[in-house]
């Protein structure tokens, strides 16, 4: 995927560091993080206006009360089976419903994806029954979530181009508000062809979220191309990014008033997933690899820093 | 001790006379010293001038090219220093602890600025003083000590040929022991054209030869100590926009990790796996041993502590000990672990912690010390300096240090830089510098920003004008292509701007890491109560940048001067990740002059002078050139 400079230039016109902010979920789901830190990440989620602070079910109560305390608009996202996805549908549904009556007001949930990945692999009824499967895995967790939105996070570095657009339908179908790409545990960020091919299967009916990598402007501008390039898309209800650098992110984007540079094209491998396989199963690093070869661009991969 | 009669300090008339007018963030003061006729007197720092330069780098610019001529010798007593303060020192603003020396160089004949941390500037603001000028020449060693208003030229026979370190010592116990030192070693003394000048004997201003400077007025230092605090404009805003700026750099990952973790060495190994440390002077991108020079080694191996300047929280600097040697400094930093160690082909640690002591003792400057000495090992191997010192030598590499600060045997002839002692040698090309200036630790084959950063920078070769390094290595604001020419002109340009600007502020530099533009213009506006923007502080680095070049003009450099070594335009490198590259310069500077303002050779136009209120600078260069 290609990206021109204008192209760029013209999200970044289109924003301003506020908005930019309440597009921001601000992120902390490390294993070894103590509650002081949560405390912070919701102190600066209030002072920069982001959208909600993501975090493990584990921290809700605590995220919940410490903005309570202080009035804040700031949501609080829950992450649901994280990080593999692999528990069971009660076991997810139960995560949901415990963090909403903890005070979750967004569910940020993972897809089953060996089961997403069993449905192009299997027969035809067993390919319904998988699919019936992450559907009814997805529509427990809505339930549960009593009205708050739910994202589902498809971990796209595991799953080829149609596995994104058959989890994205059924993620539609189970009721879900949002699409989102990765863990930040997984093999992959998240890659503007990804979040393009996510928008296109969802349309404006769901929100799109990029996680995982976006660490800078030029980095949420791209994402932002991708899958949220017009204005009714630049809502907290249609595209998030997930992070926890936002205040870097935020803060960067000053730089961009004051030169046009910033956004020269960037090399397309550069910010292809195909570029990024070594540490997917082989089965689908391989598809990814025939996908390079097949790529108008492939010429710049002879270009020497690959 | 010496009499008592000359110690006694001299108010100075002038300081803060009833009806003098108060500027916020300034003290509205600058000092000036008259070496030859042993007089310190007063003078109003105008407001025009706050406006139009700030403080630090600017302020002094503007002295510089009012005051010494065209065609000044830079070691005359016609020359003059300027060391200076900015509108923010002593504030507590982040990263404010910093000053800088403005003069013209000896090495490099260019304008030029050199900045350092530690403590001295604060105190040097505390005294009453946003810069300090001064000119002349002593006819006897004298040192400077400025207490609060007062100021004395003292005697300093007694501690000519001291080392940094003694001199700081023995002036504490003359003067105060709370006095903050800047002084200059035997290499100062000696003139050396790479000599330094340190303060809180770890900290260099160090690059230029700014220390020779120093030693041909024989002033071998300056101890301040003050206890004024500036006003601040708004106390409540300014708290609330320090608070801001700290935040970010409490959230950037070089700011908050990588510089206090590793300290600046976390750049050798990043800088290696591109292809871009240069290696026996240049020859190569790679060096197979550079873990063992690391910053991930130096924590292991001599990290004893890290040290921060005044009002530093991200405290980049290390305090270090040689294992099983009474010896421990501070250091090495990333360009001088680079210079004794890649830039030499050596990988003993502790041979490289030495000889950056040793520059820290001699008052000598690590980048140009061991990349000068990287070029003798270069002559020595293709056989042009017998009996020289060969790649990888680290013994020799230590001694030749001790050599160029005493000026003793081949260190005679190192101590003049490496431009200059490769044209003894018949060998120009070996010398690995832009103007004079030895190019520090990035190779630009592999990062081609930078390459246009060195070859315009107006004090030669320097990663601190555009720290291209940021964008096109470390991803800071945002990662762009290291090795497209697309557009790195317009980033230059930019970067170079605020940098003036920052500088003129004197904040320090890795502030910029986490900090954008409106972070510093919201800090000067509260601290200063000037409603200055972000484009403001652009323009003012502009304003900046463009007189240095008319200063630099006026001496005769041009787009000649504006290269790079032959060997980064001809010679790609052949191996790591930057091989089969050169640097494309001719069509990036093509750009860089237009997009300046500036003619095809490189000379500011009088219609880009006059938009940047420069109109004294643009009737002479009219008046020079016909333009």
């Amino acid at each position: 995927m290609r990206i021109s400079s204008q192209s760029l230039r013209q999200v970044a016109d289109l924003l301003v560091e506020e908005q930019l902010a309440g597009l921001i979920d601000h992120t902390e789901l490390k294993p070894h993080v103590l509650r002081r830190k949560i405390r912070s990440i919701c102190d600066e989620a209030d002072t920069h206006g982001f959208a909600a602070v993501c975090v493990n079910s584990c921290w809700v109560r605590e995220a919940s009360e410490h903005l309570r305390s202080k009035s804040s608009r700031v949501g609080i996202a829950s992450v649901v089976g994280f990080p593999l996805g692999q528990m069971s549908t009660e076991s997810k549904a139960f995560e949901a419903s415990d963090a909403i009556a903890k005070g979750a007001t967004e569910i940020d949930m993972v897809v089953n994806v060996g089961k997403v990945r069993e449905i192009a692999a299997s027969s035809a009824d067993e390919s319904r029954t998988m699919r019936n499967f992450v559907r009814e895995d997805i529509s427990a967790v809505v339930k549960k979530a009593d009205g708050a939105p739910v994202k589902v996070i498809l971990e796209t570095g595991y799953l080829t181009d149609q596995e994104i657009v058959e989890a994205c339908r059924i993620s539609e179908d189970a009721g879900a508000a949002f699409v989102k790409t990765s863990t930040g545990f997984g093999p992959m960020s998240a890659y503007p062809a990804h979040l393009k091919l996510m928008r296109e299967t969802v349309g404006e009916r769901l929100g799109v979220k990029a996680a995982g990598g976006v660490t800078n402007f030029l980095e949420a501008i791209r994402s932002i191309y991708a899958a949220a390039n017009a204005p009714n898309l630049l809502r907290p209800d249609k595209f998030r990014i997930g992070t926890s650098n936002g205040i870097n992110i935020v803060n960067s984007l000053s730089w961009a008033k004051y030169d046009d540079s910033w956004f020269t094209e960037e090399v397309p491998c550069r910010i292809c997933p195909s570029n990024y396989v070594s540490k997917q199963p082989l089965e689908i690093q391989t598809v990814y690899v025939k996908k390079c070869k097949t790529c108008p661009n492939n010429g710049y991969r002879k270009f020497k820093d690959f | 001790m010496q009499d008592m009669p000359e110690q006694r300090l001299q108010k100075i008339q002038g300081f803060l006379e009833e009806g003098d007018e108060i500027l916020d963030g300034w003290m509205g003061k600058v000092l000036r010293v008259d070496l030859k006729g042993k007089k310190v007197s007063s003078q109003p720092l105008s407001r025009e001038q706050t406006q139009l330069f700030l403080g630090g780098r600017g302020l002094g610019v503007d002295v510089l090219f009012r005051e010494v001529a065209r065609g000044t010798d830079p070691l005359s007593p016609e020359n003059k220093m300027v060391f200076a303060t900015g509108p923010l020192t002593a504030t507590g603003a982040p990263t404010s602890g910093r000053y800088s020396v403005i003069t013209k160089s000896p090495l490099t004949g260019t304008i030029f600025d050199s900045n350092s941390g530690g403590h001295f500037g604060v105190q040097l603001k505390r005294c009453g003083w946003d810069a300090m000028i001064v000119e002349g020449q002593s006819e006897k060693p004298s040192y400077l000590w400025i207490h609060d208003e007062s100021a004395e030229i003292r005697k300093a026979d007694h501690i000519w040929g001291y080392t940094t370190h003694k001199t700081e010592d023995a002036i504490k116990s003359e003067t105060d022991k709370e006095a903050k030192v800047a002084s200059i070693g035997p290499a100062g003394e000696r003139q050396v054209l790479i000599s330094a000048i340190i303060n809180d004997k770890h900290r260099a201003a160090g690059r230029g030869g700014v220390g020779a400077v120093m030693g041909s007025k024989k002033l071998k230092a300056i101890a301040v100590l003050g206890t004024h605090e500036p006003t601040i404009a708004s106390r409540d805003e300014f708290t609330a926009t320090s608070r801001v700026s700290l935040e970010a750099i409490s959230k950037n990952p070089v700011t908050k990790d990588s510089l206090p973790n590793y300290g600046t060495t976390v750049l050798v190994n990043v800088m290696n796996e591109i292809g871009a440390l240069p290696t026996m002077n240049f020859q190569r991108g790679y060096f197979e041993d550079a873990d063992a020079i690391s910053g991930e080694t130096i924590r292991e191996r001599i990290f004893e502590k890290r040290v921060a300047c005044d009002a530093c929280t991200i405290a980049c600097g290390r305090e270090t000990k040689i294992p099983g040697r009474d010896r421990r400094g501070e250091g090495p930093e990333y360009e001088s672990t680079w210079a004794f160690g890649a830039a030499c082909g050596v990988r003993d640690l502790e041979a490289i912690a030495e000889a950056n002591y040793l520059c820290n003792e001699y008052g000598l400057d690590t980048i140009s010390t061991g990349s000068t000495i990287a070029c003798a090992m270069e002559l020595s191997s293709a056989g042009h300096l017998s009996s020289g010192p060969a790649f990888g030598d680290a013994e020799a590499m230590v001694s030749l240090v001790s050599l160029i600060g005493e000026q003793h045997g081949i260190g005679k002839d190192l101590s003049e830089g490496s431009l200059r002692l490769a044209e003894r040698y018949g060998r120009p090309e070996f010398s690995m510098s832009v103007k004079g200036l030895e190019i520090p630790a990035y190779d630009p084959r592999g990062i081609q920003g930078m390459g246009l950063a060195f070859a315009t920078s107006n004090r030669g070769a320097c990663h601190l004008r555009a720290y291209m390094i940021s964008t096109e290595v470390l991803g800071n604001p945002c990662l762009i292509d290291r090795f497209k020419i697309e557009g790195k002109a317009s980033l230059t340009i930019l970067l170079q701007n605020i940098s003036a600007a920052i500088d003129s502020m004197v904040l320090c530099r890795f502030s910029q890491f986490a900090m954008n533009p409106d972070h510093y213009a919201g800090l000067l506006h509260t601290a200063t109560g000037v409603p200055f923007t972000a484009r403001d502080l652009i323009n003012i680095g502009e304003r900046v940048y463009n007189l240095e070049r008319v200063f630099n003009t006026r001496e005769g450099l041009g787009r000649k001067a504006d290269s790079l070594p032959a060997r980064l335009l001809e010679t790609p490198l052949s191996e790591g990740h930057s091989k089969n590259t050169t640097v494309a310069l001719a069509p990036m500077l093509d750009e860089y002059y237009k997009l300046r303002g500036w003619t095809a050779d490189g000379v500011p136009t009088a219609s880009t002078l006059a938009e940047l209120k420069l109109g004294e600078a643009s009737k002479q260069i009219v008046e020079s050139y016909a333009i």
